[in-house]
């Protein structure tokens, strides 16, 4: 009698800490998860904690799937084309390693509504950016 | 091996957070819409929100940087996928229509460009022809509302069918309506 109760004193334990699934892959993937989404929120904070009218077009700017070779490319020549043409400084090699696909975490992570919450990318923060590059480009003077 | 990931990522946002908030000399916290801020974990990064104000007077909206070749390069090889995903603007769809119809179109060597404005003032074509029917309909929806209570206290017998105009339609149930108003809405 002692012993069943003791087996299922930790089986709830067990299931209290792992879900209902009780699979450790489960729950350690859950938590993986929930360890990127903390990150990205951390990274989305503190850019709009800096800068509160440009983060959406940071944020925006982010999503393009080329933008992480496109900065790299120009910071090796000593340029931050990035901080240029947004106005925002958002090192890249310091959130994620130089692997390409941890650059998709926090991509993911902007274009879900339900895991970014406030930070999500919508299209009328496109627009607003796509507006600002427009401008960019007619004020160049090749123009 | 995924908990020393974890440890890794969380030690490279503490970095990037760091270096966000070092990097012009402390951090600025906007108090104008302080009540979405207020999160817990406000608590781990508020450190030193003194100089704000500098911060924010650098933030303007309005300020276009004048820009150089390389400025130019991204933003002619990253516009087109926002322009693919970017909602109807009229702002933006008159620009992006100066920028096609512009002088120096010669100097734009970006086919792609072309293509993503080409399309995009397509789409917010279709959009707004489609608003405009949107908004025909709802109009006529909202008429044939008003006329409906009229037409049922009549009868089918006169010449609220198909064939009448906007201007009688709007008219006509208006006098009737009055007509059955009860006595103590007059008397206010």
């Amino acid at each position: 009698m002692h012993l069943v109760l003791l087996i299922i004193v930790k089986e709830t334990k067990v299931q209290e800490y792992f879900g209902p699934s009780r699979s450790l892959h489960a729950h350690l993937s859950r938590s993986w998860r929930a360890a990127i989404d903390f990150t990205c929120e951390n990274v989305c904070y503190s850019l709009r904690v800096k800068y509160p009218n440009k983060w959406a077009n940071a944020a925006a700017a982010i999503t393009h799937p080329k933008i992480f070779h496109l900065c790299k490319m120009c910071s090796f020549c000593g340029v931050d084309v990035f901080h240029k043409a947004i106005g925002v400084h958002f090192e890249f090699r310091l959130y994620l390693g130089d692997i390409s696909e941890e650059y998709d975490l926090i991509q993911n992570y902007l274009r879900d509504q339900e895991r970014a919450g406030r930070y999500f990318v919508d299209g009328g923060m496109y627009a607003t950016l796509s507006l600002h590059m427009v401008k960019i480009i007619l004020a160049s003077e090749t123009w | 091996m995924v908990s020393q990931n974890v440890r890794v990522l969380e030690f490279n946002s503490l970095k990037g957070v760091i270096s966000l908030g070092e990097e012009e000399g402390g951090k600025s916290r906007d108090d104008s819409d302080g009540n979405d801020l207020d999160d817990d974990n406000m608590d781990n990064k508020d450190t030193g929100d003194d100089n704000m104000d500098t911060d924010v007077n650098m933030d303007d909206e309005d300020h276009i940087p004048l820009p150089d070749d390389h400025v130019l390069d991204f933003v002619i090889t990253t516009l087109p996928f926002y322009l693919s995903k970017a909602d109807y603007k009229r702002e933006l769809a008159i620009h992006t229509r100066s920028l096609l119809i512009g002088q120096n179109q010669d100097k734009l060597h970006s086919k792609p460009l072309h293509e993503a404005i080409d399309l995009y003032l397509k789409v917010s074509l279709y959009f707004y022809l489609f608003v405009l029917i949107d908004i025909y309909w709802s109009h006529r929806r909202d008429s044939w509302g008003v006329l409906s209570p009229a037409s049922t206290t009549i009868g089918s017998c006169n010449s609220l069918n198909k064939g009448i105009s906007l201007q009688t339609a709007t008219r006509i149930p208006k006098s009737l309506t009055s007509l059955h108003q009860p006595a103590w809405i007059s008397g206010f």
